[in-house]
């Protein structure tokens, strides 16, 4: 059990600080943005894990040797009537602290869900209600406003939003461009891949290595929508439309403060638009082999005092 | 399901358009072509004003109803919540491109020159 306990914690303890530390400044990612998502992916998912099991091994420790037996017993004793199963002390402590983390991951990503698909439900009725079909791709959806903005509402009655600030301010190829980026948000469900990482930004708000990740995943996603949206075309107008969508948000309107907080990595997308990295297929075979032990490590460190 | 959508739509820019609320039988004079039947006029009236879009108001015997907010209010608001500084984005996935800071603007017209010349537009219109 204590080797099961002390591997978890060390576990957790590197994913949530040095890796995702050095994974969001890592040079390789915006040459595989895929891959990198994925590791992003398996680094929250398995942080999460080994934190709560190490909390929940402390705690039923006294009542058996591995985890698994621990648990079953500690279950028992809760069955049979005891209110703690058994567990007293310290131990009763790190118990619950394990089992509240627990509960207010999963509780947040409920919440976060369900007032994401709330809020975008409204939003897209009176999308629907006060925008108009536009006339070169009923598809997209134009509201008339001089703002220049292009975004998706995804889920399964999608809808992609052009402002007419934006359709004055590209021409037809760009306009499709920028389409095909947006639609690769909806194809590739990004709101679903961002949606963890955001509630947890919530959930533990004073962890650095929790911010690094949403900020990365973010931006990832616009790297994939943008490599998706450039399949059969001139990465040069995709380039072309970011530059000018960018230059107009940067407009004299834009309050001083919020900028660089709101700096999307605009600039970057483009030059990486322009001048494509080269693909690099041995960073892509670590990252996906790293996500696929990340997700084993918890399990074989349960398992691990049982093989002992 | 898209029908009741796209007839909602109608009924609101009826009554967007008149310049006082409206009894459900001159929405339904409006809509003419579409030859709809009264009580489908009520249906969308009432779905409307249940979903907060439409307030009615008793006048003698008759139910006007008008908009809530003007188009451009609704289209406002939608806005504040794609770019709005406060929103945390929760309806919409990020925008097509954030905002830059000042010192990006510069680099990045210059990468818009490139991209222009790349694509074959030339700088002119940049």
């Amino acid at each position: 059990m204590i080797a099961t306990v002390v591997a978890l914690s060390v576990l957790a303890a590197v994913l949530v600080g040095p890796v995702p530390r050095r994974l969001a400044r890592a040079g390789w990612v915006r040459r595989e943005p895929r891959a990198a998502l994925l590791l992003w992916q398996a680094v929250g998912l398995t942080a999460g894990l080994a934190a709560i099991g190490a909390c929940v091994g402390v705690g039923v420790a006294p009542l058996g040797p591995t985890l698994p037996t621990a648990l079953a017993a500690w279950a028992g004793h809760g069955a049979a009537g005891h209110p703690t199963g058994g567990v007293d002390g310290g131990h009763l402590v790190v118990l619950a602290v394990g089992l509240v983390l627990l509960g207010r991951l999963l509780g947040v990503l409920l919440l976060a869900g369900w007032s994401t698909a709330r809020s975008r439900r409204r939003h897209r009725e009176l999308v629907d209600l006060v925008g108009r079909p536009w006339e070169r791709d009923a598809a997209a959806t134009v509201l008339d406003h001089p703002g220049v903005a292009a975004y998706c509402l995804p889920g399964s009655r999608s809808r992609v939003v052009l402002t007419a600030g934006v359709v004055a301010l590209l021409d037809d190829e760009e306009l499709d461009a920028v389409l095909a980026h947006e639609r690769a948000h909806v194809a590739e469900r990004h709101d679903l891949v961002v949606l963890p990482f955001s509630a947890w930004v919530t959930a533990l708000p004073w962890i650095p290595g929790v911010r690094a990740a949403r900020r990365s995943v973010a931006r990832l996603v616009e790297l994939v929508a943008d490599d998706r949206a450039c399949v059969g075309r001139d990465r040069a107008v995709l380039a072309a439309a970011l530059a000018r969508v960018g230059s107009a948000a940067a407009g004299p309107d834009a309050p001083a403060g919020a900028l660089a907080a709101r700096d999307s990595g605009v600039l970057d997308r483009v030059r990486r638009l322009l001048a494509p990295p080269a693909p690099a297929p041995r960073a892509r075979r670590v990252a996906v082999g790293g996500a696929v032990v990340l997700l084993l490590l918890p399990v074989v460190a349960v398992l691990l005092p049982t093989a002992l | 399901m898209l029908r009741l959508g796209e007839l909602e739509r109608a009924v609101m820019d009826v009554l967007w358009g008149a310049p006082e609320p409206l009894t459900a039988r001159q929405v339904a004079g409006f809509l003419a072509s579409r030859d709809l039947a009264l009580t489908t006029v009520l249906t969308v009236l009432s779905r409307l004003e249940h979903k907060g879009y439409l307030r009615r108001a008793r006048d003698g015997r008759a139910h006007h109803y008008g908009p809530t907010s003007s188009r451009e209010d609704h289209v406002a608001v939608l806005m504040h919540e794609v770019l709005g500084a406060a929103s945390d984005r929760n309806a919409a996935l990020a925008g097509f491109a954030g905002q830059v800071s000042r010192e990006d603007a510069e680099a990045l017209q210059s990468a818009l020159a490139e991209a222009l010349r790349r694509s074959g537009k030339g700088a002119a219109t940049a």
